[in-house]
């Protein structure tokens, strides 16, 4: 994985983007977002949302932790995005094995009973 | 049941909006007095809303928790005390009835939750700013949170849960609310319920600023499609604002507060190294009520004795003063866990001060009701933070949760009576059709005004202008920049066309109702010529109980918004208790 872009200060955030309405499959695009000390996957994905494309989808409640609504797969691993700060380049993908919504959105109701999934911790860095 | 775009209309005994404490107590009481239920949320069952996220932490008796749980209590503490202590935060203008139905309720509803298998974390606590005595009980929001979901899906086909809907507005026919019309974002239809009784518990419009303690949904869609509707809201200029936060890692919509630091001894001083809050309660000092030192801190940072950051004003928290091994102590405190305080923060503050950021927190004000929750239009009912009139000028702490649970289970009970005994009304088509119209006009317009550049525009006129720390002519302009903004809702549009989970244009439709609750709070604000609880104006520094103990309420008329006061019901027809001299 390559580390941070240190030339423009950016990291690459490979989004996977997928409509059921109207595509065959999904597809990854990617975008670049300013490197912050305070940044997090979540602020990331916001930032693209408000700044670079508004039609990515990306669902979240509370932004600290504690509601799992922000819940991706990060290069592979399940998270929640308010909490992993962004530190290099990532691949983000929806929660896997769920029906998707539209892009990163997931139906997952089911993430409610699972106590090991609501221990709180603090953001990595 | 599904409702396509075609217009299909689907129909409930009674439709709940909102899936929070509130909410889901008022759909559970509602199907256990035998009426079908609905409940709208506007996010997914279990992982959204406000009491997910809350301290809950509720107040409850010395007496009642000897009573519940057989635990040695304070024996002076009463239900009694904490109605009193309620209505001292609150100064005065609280419905009085509203507190009592909440002290005596609150035991019963929080012996339920145990019953249905809430595990509580402990029974005593810190005395809080306000209270005369430690009490009450501690959970956490998301552990009530999983128990209401799971205690909805037990009660099966008699409560659907429909997942990201945001109600937009009220059916009425006949000065009856009798349904309502929303957006089912996650697949883009249009969505219209017909029920005999409607129940909001929206919870607060925190999404006027920039940063607030709640989640972003809070963009106060129940308080202004209540308006709309013609019901009476109050209290809107009562915001509760909150000293301890520190801000969470971008994106910076989040902060949380440290409520610890309250009544552990941590000291407040501004950047001369002041503790300030000797000038305004030398007693209590920073266990002053909360209204006052969030006031202080902001006359603090407003007249150049704070600090300012890209993300707001602060002054500084200190507890060097401390002994090391008490801070190590606080670190293990049941609330640091959810504060994402590490223990190298607290290894920090041994040596150094950090930023003590404030933000908006709570609504005081909102739809007015009655103890059995009904508002003031027929057919409708409201329970939790949508309402107003409980806590009055300031809210006690541990008050908000056991608010949900009392007022949602009464205005459940309310709402089922009321279906029980009335017909489903006829949905009016030409209401329906210029309701739909409006859902899909930011989507369907080509262009024009962008829904975050407005939230953006509100945000900054808020933190700005709608903060504690008031003055009539801020106000005055602000009333003036929201009427201009006003005008660009006709043209607000979503820049992408494809209706499935499409943010910008939900962001248009909360648009529309977080101007109307900044319009409330602006217009209420500049009626109350005194200061009040989280209320301050420079221009009238002092408490009149001469001329201000009473409510502003409001409502629409014809379409402008129209204020008037009324003293609240509880000094006049309830005098548990009367106010001191001044």
């Amino acid at each position: 994985m390559p580390k941070k872009n240190e030339e423009n200060g950016q990291f690459n955030i490979t989004v996977f983007r997928y409509d059921p309405a109207t595509d065959r499959e999904g597809r990854y695009k990617t975008y670049k977002v300013p490197a912050r000390k305070d940044m997090t996957i979540l602020g990331a994905l916001t930032f693209i949302y408000e700044n670079l494309d508004s039609t990515l989808a990306h669902a979240y409640s509370c932004g600290w932790g504690e509601c799992r609504g922000c819940m991706v797969s990060v290069d592979g691993r399940s998270v929640k995005a308010c909490l992993v700060k962004l530190t290099q380049d990532v691949k983000i993908g929806p929660l896997p094995g769920r029906e998707i919504v539209k892009d990163l959105v997931v139906l997952d109701r089911e993430l409610v009973a699972d106590r090991r999934l609501s221990k709180i911790g603090a953001a990595e860095s | 049941m599904t409702a396509k775009a075609t217009g299909g209309t689907v129909e409930t005994d009674v439709l709940v909006i909102g899936s929070g404490g509130a909410g889901l107590y008022a759909a559970i009481e509602a199907a256990r007095n035998g009426q079908q239920v609905m409940v709208l949320t506007k996010g997914v069952l279990g992982k959204n809303g406000a009491t997910l996220t809350s301290g809950a932490d509720f107040n409850l008796d010395g007496h009642s928790i000897r009573r519940l749980f057989g635990f040695t209590a304070d024996p002076r503490d009463a239900p009694e005390i904490l109605f009193e202590d309620t209505i001292n935060v609150g100064e005065w203008i609280n419905n009085q009835k509203l507190v009592e139905t909440l002290v005596d309720d609150a035991p019963q509803r929080v012996k339920e939750l145990v019953d249905w298998g809430t595990r509580m974390e402990g029974l005593a606590m810190p005395a809080r700013p306000g209270c005369r005595y430690p009490h009450g009980v501690k959970t956490t929001g998301l552990e009530i949170s999983n128990v209401l979901a799971k205690k909805v899906k037990q009660l099966g086909q008699q409560v659907t849960v429909r997942d990201n809907i945001m109600a937009t507005d009220l059916l009425t026919s006949n000065g009856r609310v009798v349904g309502a019309v929303g957006l089912d974002f996650a697949h883009g239809d249009f969505v219209a319920i017909k029920a005999k009784a409607v129940v909001i518990a929206t919870g607060g419009g925190q999404e006027i600023f920039p940063i607030h303690t709640y989640p972003k949904e809070m963009s106060g869609d129940g308080q202004a499609m209540g308006y709309r509707a013609g019901a009476e809201l109050l209290d809107m200029e009562s915001m509760q604002f909150i000293t301890m936060t520190f801000l969470h890692p971008y994106p910076p919509t989040s902060a949380r507060f440290l409520i610890l630091f309250m009544s552990n001894g941590g000291w407040l001083l501004n950047k001369h190294g002041q503790r300030f809050m000797s000038k305004w309660d030398p007693q209590n000092m920073e266990d002053a009520r909360r209204s006052l030192v969030a006031v202080a801190v902001n006359k603090e940072i407003l007249e150049g004795r704070g600090w300012k950051g890209d993300r707001g004003g602060y002054v500084a928290l200190s507890m060097r003063h401390l002994p090391e091994d008490i801070i190590d102590y606080l670190s293990g405190d049941w609330y640091i866990r959810r504060c994402l305080f590490s223990k190298r923060d607290f290894d920090h503050l041994k040596k150094d001060s950090i930023e003590a950021f404030i933000a908006p927190h709570s609504f005081q004000g909102g739809l007015r009701v009655d103890e059995n929750g009904s508002t003031t239009l027929a057919g409708l009912f409201a329970a939790g933070e949508v309402t107003g009139g409980l806590h009055g000028a300031d809210r006690l702490a541990g008050n908000a949760v056991s608010q949900c649970f009392v007022q949602g289970s009464r205005a459940g009970r309310s709402a089922a009576r009321f279906a029980a005994k009335n017909r489903s009304a006829e949905v009016n088509k030409s209401q329906l059709e210029s309701l739909r119209e409006k859902v899909f006009a930011p989507l369907e317009r080509k262009d024009g005004v962008s829904p975050l550049e407005m939230r953006r525009r509100l945000q900054k006129l808020a933190s700005e202008k709608l903060i504690n720390v008031r003055s009539g002519e801020s106000l005055e302009k602000a009333v003036g920049e929201i009427e201009e903004m006003k005008k660009s809702l006709p043209r607000l549009a979503a820049r992408s066309k494809n209706p499935r989970y499409n943010r910008e244009w939900v962001a248009a439709l909360e648009a529309e109702n977080s101007l109307v609750v900044a319009e409330m709070i602006a217009r209420s604000a500049l009626m109350r010529t005194e200061s009040r609880g989280n209320h301050y104006r420079y221009d009238f520094p002092a408490t009149d109980n001469q001329n201000w103990l009473k409510n502003i309420i409001l409502r629409r008329v014809d379409t402008k918004m129209r204020l008037f006061t009324a003293a609240p019901p509880g000094p006049l027809h309830f005098a548990r208790v009367t106010p001191p001299e001044r």
